[in-house]
C-alpha cells in the first residue's frame, strides 16, 4: 500500500517526541545567537532542539533514534545558486546519432546515417555529430542538403560539424522548420545559400542551428529526467540540499515533477523558466508565467522564476561593459535586449511574484538590470520578491551598495574564481585592471548586501567544495602557485555565503539556511572540521557523510543509519559525472 | 573582383611553415595600394620602426599606405570597423593562427553584416615541404583541414626536400588542389594581387593574350568575350572541371537566367557569382584567365566555355 501523505497544517496532530536526535556533534549553526551545538532534535522534518545532548533529552521517546556523531562536523545545507544537470548531462543520454570517428570520410557519414536509420525506423529526425568540412573538399564533394538529399531524401537529417560552427541539414529538415530563399538570416548566424537563387544550401552558421532546433521535438522527458536524477544523486552526496536549475522548460519542469513525485528529488530546486529561445525552445513560456508553473510546485520544487540573457560572455567579448574592451577604441559588448524591454519586464515579472534571475557578466549588463530593478521598486514598492543578478563576474563599484538597497541577490558564478589554465586564459580578456576586481563577493558583502555562490555547471566543476575553498582562499586548489583571483573572504563569511545566503535566495531563509528550532532539518555531516586546518588543499577533500532534507536522510555515505532501519535515498560514493577539474 | 567589395585573402598554415615570411612579403608589396593586413602578433612581422607613421588603437599605419593590426576576438566587429576607413580599402589580408582551421574565418566573412562590403577572394595555406607530413594526431588533421580550405597551397622550402619528397607531397595534397613551389615564402603577384587585370576588350578575337609585366615568366594570362548568354548549370560544371594549371577566372558573365549580368570570380575550385550593377549589364560576357605558363590547354578551355552558350 501506498504511504500516507503526512503535511503538516496549523491543526495537524504534534508529536511530543522527537523522530531523530543526532548527539555528539560540533554542530555549526549558522545562528549568531548560538553559533555552536552538540546536539539536535528532529520531528516531523524540522528542527526541536539545538542544544546539548542533555538539554534534548526530554524529546527522547520510545520511538525516538538517537544517532552518536561521534564528534563529527555538522552544519546547514550547502546551496549551490546556478547550476545546470540538464544541460551538462542530456546531451550524453539522448539517443542521437553518434558518428564516431573523428574526421569521417563522406562514405563513413553515408553509412552511419545509414545504420542510425535502420536501427531507429520511422520517419523521426535523425540529429547528431559529427562531420568535417574538409574530408567533402578532399573527395570533391560539397557538403549540404543535396548530397544530404541524396543519403536521406524522406526523413529530417541534421549534422553538426566538429568544430560546431556549422549545421548541415537536408531538404526534408529545411521544410519542417519552414525555412527557404525568402527566410531571413538570424543575427547571430546566417544561411548559407545559393548565390543566384538565395536557395539555402542547407549549411545553417551559427546562430541559424536554433531554427533547426526550434523545429525538432524537445529533449524527451526521459532523458532530462535521467540528467536531473544524477544531477541531484551528486548534489546529495555532496552536501547540497537547495540549487537553482536556471534554465527551464515545460519539458525540463515536467521530469522534475516526476523526479519529486517519484521521491527522488533530494535537493530543494528553484527552477527558472528561460524568457529567450536561445538554448531551447519553451513552448508554454507564457502559459507557465501566467500560472502553469503552480502545477509543478512542491516543498522541493518551485517554479517561480524567469532566467534571462542580458549580455553574453567574455571569450567573444560580448559581456556588455561600462568602458571599452581592452585594446578596443569603442567596443563595449552586446545587450541581447533593449534596456526598455528589460525594464517593463522586470516590473511585470516582480508584479506577478517572479523571481528574475538576469545573466549579467559585464558591469554594464548589471548596471542596467539594476537600474530596471530600482524602476520596478519604484512603481510596485517591494514585492518580496529578490531578483537575483547572475554570474556577477565584473561589478561597478558604484553598485555595491544597491545589492542591499535594492534587495537584489549577487550570484557569483562560474566558480572559477581562482587562477587555472582554463579560468585565467578566459578571463584575461577582460584586461589586468578588471581581473583585480572579479567575482567581488567582498565588496558586496562589505556593502551589506546578499552574495551567494553558483557553480555553473558545466561552464566549472558542479562540486560545492571546490567553490566553498576558493571563495576562501582565491587561489588555484591544487599546487602552491601563489597568484590569486580578487579578494578572498573569511572561512565565516563563505559559510554563511553559501548556506544562510541561499536561502535567502530562494526566499527560504525562515525555514531553511542555519540550525535553529522551528526550521526544517536541512543539515550535513562531513568528514573534518572545517575551522581545524588551512583551507587550501584541505575544504575542497571534504567527505559528505549524511545529508538531511526536512529531516529525510537523503544520503547515508557509509550506510551508518541503515541498521537502525532509516534508509537513505543514496549511499555509497557520490557518482562521477566529470573529469578531474584542472 | 566586384570593385565595390574589398576583397581579403585569408592566409593560413601550420605554425613554422612561413606564414610570417609570406605576410612580411605582402606587406612590403603594399605600395601604393590601400591593404590591411590583420596578423595574430604584430611584433613577428618585425616591422621596422622608421616606416610605421602612426599608431593608433594599436593599428599601425605604414609610409607605404599599408596599415597592420591584430587579430582581435571579435573578428566580426574588427571587420565591420575595417570596412568603414577612408580612403577606402582594396584589401584585407587575415593571418590564421597556426593551430586553426581556416573555415571559422572563411565562415565570418560571409556573415551577412559583411557580404556587401566585403568578399572572400582567396584562401593562401603556406605548407611546409620538411615538415607537413611528419605531423600526427589532431595537429595532421588541423594541417588537412588548412589544406582542404586552400584555394591555393603555397608549397614552401622546397629547396629543403629531394625530388622523391617532394613528389610524394604531391600526391598527399591531392590531385584538385592548386600548388605554387616556393623557397622563402614567394608568392608571384599574379596568384594574388589582380588589381592590374583589367576588362577592355582588346579585339575582335574570342580569346587575346593579355600582356602584363609583372607576371614573369611563370605565367599568362589571357582575355575570353562574347556576346552570347552562358547557361548557369554548364557553366558551373565547366569550372568544376577547370584543369589544375589555371589559377583563376575573374569577369564578367551574362547567363541565361534572366540575362542578368554577373561578376564571378573564381579561384582554385571555388566559384562566386554576385549580380552586376546596371551599368555593366548591356555587354557580353568577358573572363580573364590566369594560367602557368606554358599550359596548352587554352583551345579546349574555350571549346567548353563555347559549350556553355
Amino acid at each position: 500500500m501506498a504511504e500516507s501523505d503526512n503535511f503538516s497544517s496549523t491543526h495537524s496532530a504534534q508529536g511530543t517526541y522527537a523522530d531523530l536526535i543526532l548527539g555528539n556533534g560540533r554542530i555549526y549553526t549558522q545562528n549568531p545567537a548560538q553559533p555552536w551545538a552538540e546536539a539536535v532534535a528532529i520531528r516531523g522534518g524540522k528542527l526541536v532542539g539545538v542544544a546539548s545532548l542533555a538539554e534534548l533529552q526530554g524529546f527522547k521517546g520510545p520511538n525516538t533514534l538517537v544517532h552518536d556523531l561521534q564528534g563529527a562536523f555538522c552544519m546547514p545545507g550547502l546551496h549551490d545558486m546556478h547550476t545546470h544537470p540538464d544541460l551538462a548531462l542530456a546531451p550524453r543520454y539522448s539517443d542521437d546519432l553518434d558518428v564516431g570517428i573523428e574526421d569521417p570520410t563522406p562514405e563513413q557519414l553515408r553509412a552511419s546515417i545509414l545504420a542510425y536509420a535502420e536501427a531507429h525506423p520511422g520517419d523521426g529526425w535523425i540529429y547528431g555529430q559529427y562531420w568535417v568540412r574538409y574530408t567533402f573538399r578532399e573527395a570533391g564533394l560539397t557538403p549540404g542538403r543535396a548530397w544530404l538529399d541524396s543519403v536521406m531524401p524522406d526523413r529530417p537529417v541534421a549534422l553538426l560539424d566538429r568544430m560546431w560552427g556549422t549545421m548541415m541539414v537536408n531538404s526534408k529538415a529545411l521544410e519542417l522548420a519552414g525555412i527557404d530563399r525568402h527566410t531571413a538570416d538570424p543575427r547571430n548566424g546566417y544561411l548559407e545559400r545559393d548565390e543566384l537563387s538565395g536557395e539555402p544550401n542547407g549549411l545553417m552558421i551559427d546562430g541559424a542551428y536554433a531554427m533547426i532546433h526550434a523545429a525538432m521535438p524537445p529533449t524527451p522527458v526521459s532523458v532530462l529526467r535521467r540528467a536531473y536524477r544524477d544531477g541531484v544523486h551528486f548534489q546529495s552526496s555532496r552536501g547540497v540540499t537547495a540549487s537553482k536549475y536556471v534554465h527551464v522548460c515545460e519539458q525540463r519542469l515536467q521530469a522534475l515533477k516526476e523526479l519529486d513525485d517519484s521521491g527522488e528529488l533530494t535537493v530543494r530546486i528553484e527552477a527558472a523558466i528561460s524568457w529567450q529561445d536561445d538554448i531551447f525552445p519553451v513552448r508554454r513560456r507564457w502559459e507557465l508565467l501566467s500560472g502553469e508553473r503552480h502545477y509543478y510546485r512542491s516543498a522541493r520544487l518551485s517554479a517561480n522564476a524567469v532566467k534571462f540573457h542580458f549580455d553574453g560572455t567574455v571569450e567573444p567579448k560580448s559581456s556588455y561593459l561600462l568602458t571599452p574592451w581592452p585594446e578596443e577604441s569603442s567596443w563595449r559588448g552586446k545587450l541581447n535586449l533593449t534596456p526598455e524591454h528589460i525594464t517593463d519586464m522586470v516590473v511585470d515579472m516582480d508584479s506577478r511574484g517572479i523571481r528574475v534571475i538576469a545573466h549579467c557578466t559585464g558591469d554594464g549588463a548589471s548596471d542596467v538590470f539594476l537600474d530596471a530593478v530600482a524602476e520596478a521598486r519604484r512603481r510596485n514598492g517591494f514585492s518580496g520578491v529578490r531578483h537575483q543578478c547572475a554570474h556577477s563576474t565584473l561589478l561597478h563599484p558604484g553598485n555595491l551598495p544597491r545589492f542591499k538597497e535594492l534587495n537584489v541577490i549577487a550570484e557569483f558564478s562560474p566558480a572559477a574564481w581562482y587562477p587555472t589554465p582554463f579560468a585565467s586564459g578566459a578571463r584575461s580578456g577582460y584586461g589586468q585592471e578588471r581581473l583585480k576586481r572579479i567575482y567581488d563577493f567582498k565588496g558586496v558583502l562589505e556593502a551589506g548586501g546578499t552574495a551567494v555562490m553558483g557553480t555553473d555547471w558545466p561552464v566549472a566543476s558542479i562540486d560545492p567544495w571546490l567553490a566553498l575553498e576558493t571563495m576562501v582562499t582565491r587561489q588555484n586548489p591544487w599546487n602552491d602557485d601563489p597568484s590569486c583571483f580578487g579578494d578572498p573572504i573569511s572561512l565565516e563569511q563563505a559559510l554563511n555565503v553559501i548556506t544562510l545566503n541561499g536561502a535567502v535566495a530562494m526566499g527560504l531563509e525562515q525555514s531553511t539556511g542555519s540550525l535553529e528550532v522551528g526550521k526544517s532539518a536541512d543539515l550535513i555531516v562531513i568528514d573534518r572540521d572545517l575551522f581545524a586546518q588551512p583551507a587550501r588543499n584541505y575544504i575542497h577533500q571534504t567527505q559528505v557523510l549524511l545529508t538531511f532534507v526536512d529531516g529525510q536522510l537523503v544520503y547515508d555515505r557509509n550506510g551508518a543509519l541503515a541498521d537502525a532501519g532509516l534508509k537513505a535515498v543514496w549511499t555509497g560514493e557520490p557518482p562521477v559525472l566529470e573529469g578531474k577539474a584542472q | 573582383m566586384n570593385p565595390q567589395r574589398i576583397a581579403v585573402t585569408v592566409v593560413s598554415g601550420f605554425l613554422g611553415a612561413g606564414k610570417t615570411t609570406l605576410l612580411n612579403r605582402m606587406v612590403r608589396r603594399a605600395e601604393g595600394s590601400r591593404l590591411a593586413v590583420i596578423v595574430n602578433d604584430f611584433g613577428e612581422l618585425n616591422i621596422d620602426a622608421a616606416i610605421v607613421s602612426e599608431v593608433t588603437d594599436a593599428v599601425y599605419s605604414l609610409q607605404n599606405g599599408c596599415i597592420c593590426c591584430t587579430v582581435q576576438e571579435d573578428l566580426l566587429a574588427q571587420l565591420s570597423s575595417l570596412a568603414q576607413l577612408q580612403p577606402r580599402l582594396e584589401r584585407i589580408v587575415i593571418e590564421c593562427s597556426g593551430v586553426s582551421d581556416p573555415q571559422r574565418i572563411v565562415q565570418t566573412l560571409a556573415y551577412p553584416q559583411l557580404r556587401g562590403q566585403m568578399q572572400l577572394d582567396m584562401v593562401i595555406t603556406v605548407v611546409d615541404a620538411t615538415a607537413h607530413l611528419q605531423l600526427d594526431g589532431e595537429y595532421a588533421r588541423l594541417a588537412r583541414a588548412q589544406v582542404a580550405a586552400a584555394d591555393l597551397l603555397l608549397l614552401n622550402k622546397t629547396d629543403l626536400v629531394d625530388a622523391t619528397q617532394l613528389q610524394a607531397l604531391r600526391e598527399a595534397l591531392g590531385l584538385r588542389t592548386r600548388i605554387h613551389e616556393s623557397v622563402q615564402a614567394q608568392l608571384p603577384d599574379a596568384l594574388w594581387l589582380d588589381s592590374d587585370l583589367d576588362l577592355q576588350p582588346r579585339s575582335l578575337k574570342p580569346l587575346v593574350r593579355v600582356s602584363s609585366d609583372d607576371h614573369g615568366e611563370m605565367f599568362s594570362s589571357f582575355l575570353w568575350q562574347s556576346p552570347q548568354p552562358l547557361n548557369v548549370e554548364r557553366l558551373r560544371g565547366w569550372l568544376q572541371a577547370l584543369p589544375r594549371d589555371v589559377f583563376r577566372v575573374k569577369g564578367l558573365v551574362l547567363l541565361d537566367q534572366g540575362s542578368k549580368a554577373h561578376w564571378l570570380q573564381h579561384v582554385g575550385t571555388r566559384s562566386q557569382f554576385l549580380a552586376a550593377t546596371d551599368e555593366a549589364q548591356a555587354t557580353g560576357s568577358r573572363l580573364v584567365f590566369i594560367g602557368r605558363r606554358g599550359f596548352a590547354g587554352w583551345d579546349a578551355l574555350v571549346e567548353g566555355l563555347e559549350q556553355c552558350q
